[in-house]
């Protein structure tokens, strides 16, 4: 178990940060000669980016935005749930935590040579915010739009778009 | 171990029903704990940092160096490595870490390495990288990927989530100076906010806490962590207030911008105004 070893060289520093939703363990856990500490930021997924079920039609697009509305252009037909992408940080309360979306679309693809992009990524809160005085926990939304080729092929589109926070 | 495998076995048909039933199924795998937040290298030398499994199944994560830049609403902005700069790419070329993939258990945690190799001839300056820990998506089981359905078109938007943290190398003597200025309450959708003027000068960047005190001295807010990095010159800080906050302000007030208590606390920049 070369974990385990690696594990017992960093001794106290790990023991403080396996309790990991305790803010003050944490500091212990980060004081070296080297880094400035501003505790321990956590991110937890809580729900999906929901574009729900679509017919392509003649194509066209699917807006669901990080404020929960959602719309669509062009022919196609739009219906299920749509729900942005949902998730929780946690970290030092009262500090600033900014979100960084992607700069380009996300490409998906459905492993036979179609794809699709979503593009136009935005959060909310919008920029960066604050997390909650008291519990260090804020959430956040993230949203996009989904371009609909004219005849689409029907089936499974899958994808990756990268999410991240930092301290401000 | 008969009853885990059959567990498991279980999990995974309960998981591909789960996405049958829904088109695009929650994805918790990947939940993460870094710290600390900020590393700050001056001279030579290294750090560490731990990250932590805090989600409830196995995941692995990926490391790796981005760039950011930040813009004068103090938001932090992705930068493609093919538009780097100079000073960007010299950041970059000098930040070694170790390991860059960890498989982690639930609660796990694992340290990582990081030390700084300035080239010879290094400019003296303040150079920075942003390193991220990523949880890598599990791929997606053949079978549900065949699952198509007969009409109509059905989306696995996966996100690949993570934390970033700045690695701020500093080398040579650099100093730095700030100012606030024009505090005034916005009132908008999302509430009240406190809104400030924040420049910067120098060879580095400034980084500390924005202070609110009322007349009888009494701390308003307390906005941990705010920065103005060197590619900026001047920021605009939005403070969020609660109507009990706003209240409080009202009246003559001074914000103080302060370096933050674990790295002395010193007075970086201050400004007295009317709040009305």
């Amino acid at each position: 178990m070369r974990n385990s070893l690696r594990i017992a060289t960093v001794g106290a520093a790990l023991a403080a940060a396996s309790f990991a939703t305790s803010a003050n363990a944490a500091a212990t856990a980060t004081a070296t000669a080297t880094a400035e500490v501003l505790q321990t930021l956590t991110l937890t997924a809580d729900s999906a980016l929901d574009f729900g079920q679509i017919a392509a039609n003649t194509g066209g697009t699917v807006t669901v935005n990080a404020n929960s509305t959602v719309s669509s252009t062009g022919t196609l037909i739009s219906t299920g749930t749509r729900a942005p992408a949902g998730f929780t940080v946690t970290g030092t309360p009262d500090a600033m935590v900014g979100v960084t979306l992607p700069s380009s679309a996300a490409t998906l693809s459905d492993g036979a040579g179609h794809s699709m992009t979503v593009d136009t990524w935005n959060s909310n809160p919008n920029g960066a915010f604050q997390l909650n005085a008291t519990t260090g926990a804020s959430t956040f939304e993230v949203g996009g739009t989904l371009h609909v080729a004219s005849g689409q092929t029907p089936g499974t589109y899958s994808g990756t778009f990268d999410v991240s926070v930092e301290y401000q | 171990m008969p009853d885990l495998y059959t567990f498991r076995r279980f999990m995974t048909g309960a998981a591909a029903l789960a996405a049958l039933a829904f088109a695009v199924p929650a994805q918790a795998q990947g939940d993460l704990l870094v710290a600390p937040t900020r590393v700050v290298v001056s001279g030579g030398g290294g750090a560490e940092v731990i990250l932590s499994n805090i989600g409830s199944e196995a995941a692995t994560y990926r490391i790796a160096l981005e760039l950011r830049r930040m813009d004068e609403d103090g938001d932090i902005n992705d930068v493609p490595e093919a538009e780097a700069n100079a000073t960007e790419q010299a950041g970059l070329g000098m930040v070694r870490y170790a390991p860059r993939r960890i498989t982690l258990l639930p609660g796990q945690p694992q340290s990582v390495r990081i030390s700084i190799r300035p080239p010879e001839g290094l400019a003296d300056g303040e150079y920075r990288v942003h390193m991220s820990f990523r949880a890598v998506p599990p791929a997606i089981p053949a079978e549900q990927a065949g699952d198509a359905p007969a009409t109509g078109v059905s989306i696995k938007l996966i996100p690949v989530y993570g934390i970033t943290i700045p690695v701020i190398f500093r080398k040579g003597r650099l100093e730095a100076t700030a100012t606030l200025a024009n505090p005034h309450l916005v009132t908008g959708d999302r509430g009240t906010f406190l809104e400030l003027d924040m420049t910067r000068s120098g060879s580095r960047s400034v980084y500390g806490e924005l202070i609110g005190k009322n007349a009888k001295g009494d701390t308003v807010f307390d906005l941990k962590g705010v920065a103005v990095y060197p590619e900026i010159n001047r920021r605009v800080a939005r403070v969020p207030l609660s109507p009990e906050q706003v209240v409080q302000l009202k009246g003559p007030v001074r914000i103080e911008y302060r370096e933050l208590p674990e790295n002395g606390g010193q007075l970086i920049a201050d400004v007295a105004t009317n709040i009305n």
